[in-house]
């Protein structure tokens, strides 16, 4: 029977597996998420993994819990994440002595449940939580966000006894958003999950277009129930117009993984400092993680390494509540993302909302493109090739020193539109009048 | 509590740069030692600076024996795991500091063996695997 929420406050259940203090890209818009449906007069409960989680193994950022609305309800039900485990003592015999064997086992084991490589055993759990909380206080509404697509479950289970839900893929599950391939056969189990979810979802939510496309073609009988609900930026930037520093400072934050291309960045900053006596003493500061967990990735940390004498810095992760001060001592942001046309970033609107000079280096054909044409200190590279990325590092360098107060204002002005809760307001709005009636 | 007697077990190559990270973790006036295979050492054993190194000889290098090997070496007593966990226990000054020690960091796969039988021995110590959470334990 469809529960109705006429005459008090909506429950909303939020399930996300990486909520604060979880540092992850996705974290930003689980957050947004959670305090725009409390601050349009939901009730909220959010059903997430615990911090030690997050403490243990992918790295945190203490200050963004401070950013949760007070008013929310938080579950934290327990995960276990076994091939990440790191104390000695709570390994196996097997794991200790015959690891392979114990890898290939663990993985098997995982998706028994659901078809998720470490993710799957969360199911029971999250179900028997859902199943809790609805007894305890009747929900009105399941917003469910991906990845780990686990987090869908309660979704499933509460729509059993009625309940509505929204499946917030931000990416995509059966779909590489990198190379572009179909990664799981509509026939596979994760083929007739995702083909269950979708048909008796209220809404589906894509963060760019060309992901809502391809799941409108894959799942037709649902397209119209395909939203896209961009990301956005959160927090207008404090800081004001200044002139570039004497000697100025390029700037990439955020987690650089394996797909993006430091390695070319790292190149065409060579050349460009060869190229152009301005770049010579100018800086390159790189913020976040390399890897997407605590420790970074060897390979990443070797091309950092070998670039310290070219003028390159890293200076590991920021408190999401410090990163205005370091946009302040930046004079141009690097946004350098993997290749591929569903690729958009959450960074690209937290550059946007600087008003600072912008340089693109990633594929032409990336979804960011979309999001930056039209900013007026957009200078993209034609290609990952070194010269063109040098040569827009040069670009932006003599943009930087030519930036006045018209320009930077125009570039918050252009910012504007991807306010975050301009995004979400009008889906919460169609939501709520929807369980009313 | 903080750890101050920290023991790293390497069952393969060791940087400086490794020591150095976990060295500076640590509290002042701690202790930091390290036992591993000779020839995979950044420098010779005793009391180097301010770290003391145990070396266990020379790894003994084995041929593989192709797939069917993989689970033979696993089982085999000369694996480079076996091999270190067995000189270990026969190598009274290593084992001793291992045992007195309140943190033991395994710096790679193959030195997770030793650790964890070493976690066997003695319910006191943490035994991590890794450098990163050693740093945690470290930071208490």
């Amino acid at each position: 029977m469809p529960h109705k929420a006429a005459g008090r406050q909506p429950h909303l259940l939020y399930v996300a597996w990486g909520f604060p203090p979880c540092r992850g890209g996705g974290v930003y818009r689980a957050l947004a998420t959670a305090n725009t449906f409390a601050e349009a007069g939901w009730e909220v409960t959010v059903l997430t993994a615990p911090r030690e989680t997050f403490l243990n193994y992918t790295g945190a950022d203490i200050a963004l819990e401070a950013q949760i609305d007070p008013r929310i309800k938080i579950e934290r039900v327990p995960f276990s994440w076994p091939s990440l485990e790191t104390d000695i003592r709570k390994y196996s015999w097997l794991r200790v002595h015959f690891p392979r064997v114990w890898r290939r086992l663990r993985k098997q084991a995982d998706v028994l449940r659901f078809p998720e490589p470490a993710y799957g055993p969360w199911r029971p759990t999250l179900a028997a939580a859902a199943r809790r909380i609805h007894q305890q206080r009747p929900i009105d509404l399941v917003v469910a966000t991906a990845n780990p697509a686990v987090a869908f479950v309660p979704a499933a289970v509460l729509h059993g006894v009625g309940v509505p839900y929204v499946l917030d893929y931000r990416d995509a599950w059966s779909l590489d958003v990198f190379s572009g391939d179909r990664v799981h056969a509509p026939n596979s189990r994760v083929g007739r999950w995702e083909s269950r979810l979708i048909k008796d979802a209220r809404e589906i939510w894509f963060v760019n277009e060309p992901i809502r496309a391809w799941h409108q073609q894959a799942y037709s009988g649902a397209a119209n129930r395909m939203f896209v609900v961009s990301n956005g930026w959160d927090t207008a930037p404090e800081f004001g117009f200044r002139a570039a520093s004497p000697e100025p400072v390029f700037g990439y934050l955020g987690t650089v993984s394996p797909k993006v291309p430091l390695a070319e960045l790292v190149e065409g900053w060579r050349l460009a400092r060869k190229g152009n006596p301005a770049i010579s003493n100018a800086k390159l500061d790189i913020r976040g993680y390399l890897g997407f967990y605590g420790t970074p990735r060897p390979e990443l940390q070797a091309i950092v390494d070998g670039a310290l004498d070219d003028g390159l810095k890293f200076g590991g992760s920021v408190p999401k509540t410090e990163v205005g001060n370091l946009y302040a001592t930046w004079d141009v942001l690097l946004l350098v993302l993997g290749s591929g046309r569903y690729v958009t970033s959450g960074k690209v609107f937290e550059y946007l909302a600087t008003g600072l000079p912008i340089v693109s280096v990633h594929d032409p054909g990336n979804a960011a493109t979309d999001v930056l044409r039209g900013y007026p200190s957009w200078f993209p590279a034609a290609s990952l090739a070194p010269a063109d990325i040098a040569a827009a590092l040069s670009a932006a360098m003599q943009a930087a020193q030519a930036h006045d107060e018209a320009r930077f204002a125009a570039g918050r002005q252009f910012a504007e539109q991807y306010r975050r809760d301009r995004q979400l307001l009008p889906r919460i709005a169609e939501l709520r009048a929807g369980i009313a009636t | 509590m903080t750890p101050d007697n920290v023991v790293a077990i390497a069952g393969g190559p060791v940087s400086h740069e490794q020591l150095l990270t976990l060295k500076e973790g640590l509290a002042p006036g701690s202790v930091l030692s390290l036992i591993g295979f000779e020839d995979l050492l950044p420098t010779a054993a005793g009391e180097v600076g301010d770290f003391y190194v145990f070396a266990l000889g020379s790894l003994t290098r084995s041929v593989r024996f192709g797939m069917l090997g993989i689970l033979a070496l696993r089982i085999w007593p000369g694996s480079p795991a076996r091999q270190l966990w067995r000189r270990i226990r026969h190598h009274q000054s290593a084992l001793a500091a291992a045992e007195a020690a309140d943190l033991i960091v395994a710096l790679d796969a193959r030195s997770v063996l030793a650790a964890w039988h070493l976690s066997q021995r003695n319910s006191a110590p943490a035994i991590v695997q890794g450098i990163a959470p050693a740093l945690r334990k470290l930071a208490g």
